[in-house]
């Protein structure tokens, strides 16, 4: 399965890039799918459990988690 | 090389203008990023742009920690440290109307000029505050001028003419309104962080004492300190909408950023690590003590470098009694091969302090790269020109 991490700035998906990095998950940094915005930018695609990943991320705050076909499954707090 | 051909060595000691040479490493990163990477930075979301994004966020991480300060997100990129205290001067100061700013006299006039004008245009009273006859500002006596309507206060972080530390920290622990440092001449050769004072703002330059190339420098804002942009523009986020963003650091970097410049800037932060800045700082201060040591027992030659050496960086301005400075440096430079910079400096309130205005001085200021020989042979001349001018 394909989660999608979402974020609001690059610099957070480079702050979650070193992040993962660091803790070994598989992943990569790919650009938005259409699907869920139409707006440039980079998300975090992972196939690891989506709750993992995102206690690894709770610090840079992701956005929204998307399930590949499927839609949201996780929503942040956006201030 | 040059037009004219630049032939014979040439001894650099303008370090204070731009460093050079810079490390090869700086070089290397710049073409490396240029001829394998190239791309946006996360501008598109393929490979290489997603590179050169890592790339920009890594040069805010390395510039980040040599502050001190843990949010890299707040270090904005600018073209140099002109640009940076434009936007952050204009921030602080438009639709104030009225009220004072302290500034140190030492203030350079990517500082003194935007001050002068905004202002002017807010009316609102410029205190500057004067220093010693060897350049050092006194920071009671900053203090001494900030009351209940002070807006800011801006401390130029070690002078450009007269290589004096102005210890800003003195200053930031008393007040609460934002501390505008400008560390252009002490980033990577003078021990700096900005601690737990979330009242100070840091302005920089990337190709002085940081080693990067030119058109690379920025700033540092604390939370809770917001400001207006200069230029508004693409970030590459919040795309949809046609305001721009209210976050760090996209609503100040609207437009391609130089990343050419910035993959050299993080090599050349990376190079300081390495070397430690303390070494860096003793090695440019031991030239810079050796070289006024010298100079100082020459008939007729006037040393502006008393005073105490724990707090200066190597930067030496001095005169030949009854010789233009200008004359004096173009001749270290034809006659010698020696580069240093004569006049004001882009200081005129140092020099009207000091009573070197409006001749100025000549400016000797040392780098990494230096030797001890680059130092004798600049005494050297030195003697010569100063003997030669006072009839000995
Ligand atoms: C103290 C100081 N501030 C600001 C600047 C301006 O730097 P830049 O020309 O890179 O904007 C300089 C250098 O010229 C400087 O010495």
């Amino acid at each position: 399965m394909k989660f999608y991490f979402i974020f609001r700035r690059t610099v957070d998906v480079m702050m979650a890039d070193e992040l993962l990095s660091k803790n070994n998950v598989s992943y990569k940094i790919v650009p938005v799918p259409k699907e869920i915005s139409s707006e440039c930018g980079l998300c975090v695609l992972t196939e690891e459990p989506w709750e993992k990943v995102l206690f690894l991320l709770k610090e840079v705050k992701p956005i929204a988690v998307y399930n590949g076909g499927k839609g949201l499954v996780w929503k942040g707090d956006i201030s | 090389m040059g037009e004219r051909g630049l032939s014979g060595k040439v001894i650099y000691l303008d370090n204070a203008a731009t460093s050079f040479p810079k490390p090869k490493e700086v070089w290397d990163a710049v073409l490396n990023y240029a001829c394998s990477i190239g791309a946006n930075p996360g501008r598109s979301g393929h490979r290489l742009s997603v590179e050169a994004a890592r790339l920009v966020f890594n040069c805010r991480r390395a510039l980040a920690e040599l502050l001190g300060v843990s949010a890299c997100d707040r270090i904005i990129f600018t073209k140099n440290a002109t640009e940076a205290a434009n936007v952050v001067i204009r921030g602080l100061l438009e639709g104030v109307g009225g009220g004072n700013v302290v500034a140190t006299c030492l203030e350079h006039n990517a500082v003194a000029r935007p001050l002068k004008y905004w202002c002017r245009r807010e009316d609102i009273e410029l205190r500057v505050v004067s220093c010693s006859p060897s350049g050092e500002v006194n920071p009671k006596k900053v203090l001494e001028a900030v009351d209940e309507s002070t807006i800011a206060v801006f401390v130029n972080h070690a002078s450009n003419v007269f290589g004096t530390v102005t210890p800003f920290e003195d200053i930031a622990a008393f007040v609460s309104v934002p501390v505008v440092v400008d560390a252009t001449q002490t980033l990577g050769s003078y021990p700096f962080s900005v601690g737990d004072f979330s009242n100070v703002i840091v302005v920089f330059t990337g190709h002085k004492g940081l080693l990067g190339p030119q058109g690379t420098g920025g700033f540092y804002i604390p939370e809770g300190i917001e400001l207006d942009p200069l230029i508004r523009g693409g970030t590459g986020s919040n795309s949809e909408s046609d305001e721009q963003p209210s976050f760090l650091p996209d609503r100040f970097e609207s437009g391609t950023l130089n990343v050419h410049g910035i993959a050299g800037l993080l090599a050349g932060i990376r190079w300081i690590k390495s070397r430690g800045i303390e070494n860096i700082r003793k090695h440019e201060l031991e030239l810079a003590c050796l070289f006024v040591e010298a100079v100082s027992s020459v008939k007729g030659v006037d040393v502006y470098a008393s005073g105490d050496w724990s707090r200066r960086i190597g930067v030496v301005s001095l005169n030949v009694r009854g010789r233009d400075p200008g004359v004096v440096s173009h001749i270290l430079d034809s006659e010698y091969g020696i580069a240093t910079r004569a006049g004001l400096h882009c200081a005129p309130w140092a020099h009207r302090a000091l009573g070197t205005y409006p001749v100025g001085t000549v400016r000797f200021s040392f780098g990494p790269f230096n030797t001890e020989s680059d130092v004798e042979e600049a005494v050297r001349a030195v003697k010569n020109i100063g003997e030669g001018a006072n009839g000995c």
